[in-house]
């Protein structure tokens, strides 16, 4: 999961995994890995998540993409997860995507757009997404599509 | 020459002298009367009495705007000044004073 | 660190190895933990025993590595609480996985980062708010210009409409002042000519108040009589007043003076504060004074109504606004506009107000006197003695002379005049030739003897003129005849009093 810091990737793996939610930020150093199964069509899939820590969308500061890079390579999917009232967010995540589409190989993704309960602040333009990549407007705080999304994905990867 | 609100107040005494008409006409019928009886008695004083009103309705009439009445007047005030009581011709004394009275009516019948 | 002797090499591990923890992983191909060995035996981690499999999330690792030229670092990774690097060394074979505890520098490092983010968060907030208020002043902005010109286009509409109204008015006007000539006796036509004056006044107040941005609007001064004016206020708002149940007085003082000025701006004024002062009171009074005096025109309206607040008094010059409750007639321009003419015209204006008590405003307007075509008549003052035996003489002339402006003592009689002349201080003295105790030249010699610079007018009813021999020199100025002409009479006093 990477995209710019304070997006929700944390709060969205909680979710997730724990059906927890907890609105104070704690920044990411470093990577945490949580892991939890998936029915899909086909087979169960044990869903390894990798946590990473957020990028700043402003700066074309390379020390996280540096830092983490050898976590993304091993990667089968991406999880492109961006602030829907932070405009600067989606260019960060498809910035990471492109960026490890250039330096690895095109994997699955999904692009989470989060937040998704501020609805007076929403600022999301979706036009920007290439059509590859699969949107899904989230929201960690009240569960919105948080299942669906990582659902979708494992579909998507017990596919190939 | 004078402001309205002299016109007003003339105008209000204008009224008071039309409605004193009736109280003057009285006083020069009673004086007509009077002499009548009197030139046969020969008394002297009721003369003076009609002169006094017919000179003072000859002074006043024209101020106050009634031109004919005070023309009336001072013919029968011109007549009296020169005479004494046995001198007045009575019927012609009383046919002016006539015309005088009509001249009062008149004003009394047009102004209410 | 090559040609270092082996005992200073042992020396550096040793120490590092007091500072630092670590647990290597030996792997076999199948990703078996062959060994575990721990620098320290306090620091461990679960799901690493010999002979099991290594857990999913360290074999994930181990995927990415696998067919790395060189080892590869896993900086930061959470395993149990604790942060770690991990080494991965080896190939798809053997492989050595040196786990390194790095949680005291991850928590420094994590503590900085957290603040910068935080920081970086508001400022981001900052800047969106700050975006956000731009959007909004530029959209006010545009609101407002838009709302300027509609009241600009209201205001030209105004003007506009103004302008039309007042040639119909002055149209009325003209025909008011025509009929007012055909009857003369009537009093309709005056009262029409006041009534197109009002709503002449209410036009010209829209048009001011449509014009009030400009500068140069022209005044247009005319020839009239205050009296006149005075009276027209007083009829105007008299029957208004009554049926509040107010008292209501218009005074002005000299008599008979005609003045120049904008005589429509000064009705404008006029109106719009009476109007005001009879709109605010509910009882008692309210009084107009007008007076004239070193060529400027004073006017004070007075009332007792309910009073203006003190924090009120500006406000009421305000435009479309009423001050107080309970107010819902008047459309709350008149005080605007009554301050701008009175501006215009170099006047000055000034309120004092006792709430609960009544108001009083007070102008004053440069306005110069006229003594033109219509006046050769200035005021008289003074005390004349008038005796005559007839008391409608002595009424219609007291009002006459008074209205001179002099001040008038009647008598009937000679013994009458004299008592008068005894107490009153009579210069100039008017009598009849007939009295009843005697004859007018006869009085005026007593007079004479008691003040012999006394001036006496005589007047007479019949044709005395024989009498002007007699008289000569006994200090009787004139003869005048009756019914006495009004000129002729005051040209007499006039000059009597000048002492010609």
């Amino acid at each position: 999961m990477v995209g710019a810091f304070g997006v929700g990737k944390t709060s969205l793996v909680r979710r997730y995994v724990h059906q927890q939610f907890d609105e104070r930020y704690h920044t990411t150093l470093g990577v945490k890995i949580d892991t939890r199964i998936v029915e899909a069509s086909k087979e169960p899939i044990k869903l390894v998540l990798w946590d990473m820590e957020g990028a700043d969308p402003f700066e074309a500061d390379k020390r996280p993409l540096a830092r983490i890079r050898s976590y993304m390579k091993g990667a089968h999917g991406l999880i492109l997860v961006a602030d829907g009232t932070r405009p600067a967010t989606v260019k960060a995540a498809l910035g990471l995507y492109h960026d490890f589409c250039r330096e690895f190989q095109f994997i699955p993704a999904i692009m989470l757009a989060n937040k998704a309960d501020l609805t007076t602040e929403w600022r999301f333009d979706e036009s920007v997404l290439p059509d590859a990549i699969s949107l899904f407007q989230t929201s960690a705080l009240n569960g919105q599509n948080v299942e669906e999304a990582f659902t979708a994905l494992g579909e998507t990867l017990s596919a190939l | 020459m004078l402001s309205e609100k002299a016109h007003k107040l003339i105008a209000k005494q204008r009224q008071r002298y039309i409605e004193s008409m009736p109280v003057k006409r009285n006083a020069i019928m009673a004086c007509m009367t009077q002499i009548n009886a009197a030139v046969r008695s020969g008394e002297p004083d009721l003369c003076d009495k009609l002169f006094q009103q017919v000179h003072r309705l000859a002074g006043s009439a024209g101020s106050y705007g009634f031109e004919n009445l005070g023309q009336a007047a001072s013919v029968v005030d011109s007549y009296l000044i020169a005479k004494s009581l046995q001198a007045v011709d009575l019927p012609k004394l009383e046919s002016m004073l006539q015309k005088l009275i009509d001249e009062i009516d008149e004003i009394t019948d047009k102004n209410g | 660190m090559k040609r270092v002797s082996r005992r200073a090499a042992h020396y550096i591990r040793d120490e590092l190895l007091k500072r630092e923890r670590f647990i290597v992983i030996a792997l076999d191909s199948r990703q078996k933990i062959v060994s575990v060995n721990r620098s320290t035996p306090d620091w461990n981690l679960p799901g690493l025993i010999r002979g099991s499999v290594l857990p999913d999330s360290l074999a994930s690792l181990l995927n990415a590595a696998s067919d790395a030229a060189e080892p590869m670092v896993f900086p930061y990774l959470e395993l149990n609480g604790f942060f770690v690097d991990i080494h991965v060394l080896g190939d798809s074979e053997s492989a050595d996985l040196v786990i390194h505890d790095v949680s005291e520098a991850h928590e420094t490092e994590q503590t900085l980062q957290q603040r910068a983010h935080e920081n970086s968060l508001l400022s981001e907030q900052r800047a969106a708010l700050n975006s956000e208020l731009a959007e909004l002043n530029e959209e006010l902005l545009l609101r407002r210009r838009q709302a300027e010109q509609a009241s600009a286009a209201k205001s030209r509409f105004i003007a506009s409409m103004s302008h039309e109204f007042r040639s119909p008015i002055a149209s009325i006007m003209g025909y008011a002042d025509l009929l007012q000539t055909e009857l003369p006796d009537s009093d309709n036509p005056r009262a029409l000519q006041r009534a197109s004056w009002h709503l002449l006044t209410l036009v010209e107040n829209l048009l001011e108040q449509a014009r009030e941005g400009e500068e140069n609007v022209s005044l247009n001064p005319t020839h009239f009589s205050l009296d006149r004016l005075a009276g027209d206020i007083e009829a105007l708002f008299r029957t208004q007043a009554a049926a509040k149940g107010l008292d209501f007085e218009v005074t002005s003082s000299p008599y008979g003076i005609d003045v120049e000025c904008d005589e429509l701006r000064l009705r404008q004024i006029l109106i719009n504060l009476v109007s005001n002062a009879l709109r605010y009171t509910r009882q008692g009074q309210v009084s107009v004074h007008f007076k004239h005096r070193d060529d400027t025109l004073f006017i004070r309206v007075r009332d007792t109504g309910r009073g203006i607040e003190p924090k009120d008094i500006e406000r009421i010059f305000e435009a479309f606004t009423r001050v107080g409750e309970g107010n819902t007639s008047g459309a709350g321009l008149g005080l605007t506009i009554t301050r701008q003419l009175i501006k215009r015209m170099g006047g000055r204006l000034k309120v004092e107000s006792e709430p609960g008590a009544g108001s009083e405003f007070r102008v004053a307007i440069p306005c110069p006197c006229i003594q033109g075509e219509h006046d050769e008549m200035p005021p008289l003052s003074g005390t004349v003695l008038w005796v005559d035996d007839d008391q409608d003489i002595l009424s219609l002339y007291q009002v006459v002379l008074e209205n001179w402006g002099l001040r008038v003592i009647t008598g009937s009689s000679i013994t009458e005049a004299r008592d008068l002349f005894k107490i009153h201080d009579c210069p100039v003295v008017v009598t009849d030739m007939h009295l009843t105790d005697g004859n007018g030249v006869e009085l005026l010699s007593h007079l004479r003897a008691e003040q012999p610079d006394i001036v006496g007018i005589l007047i007479s009813g019949s044709g005395v003129v024989d009498l002007a021999p007699e008289i000569a020199g006994k200090g009787i100025r004139a003869f005048l005849q009756k019914p006495i002409d009004a000129e002729l009479l005051y040209k007499e006093i006039a000059a009597a009093f000048a002492g010609e």
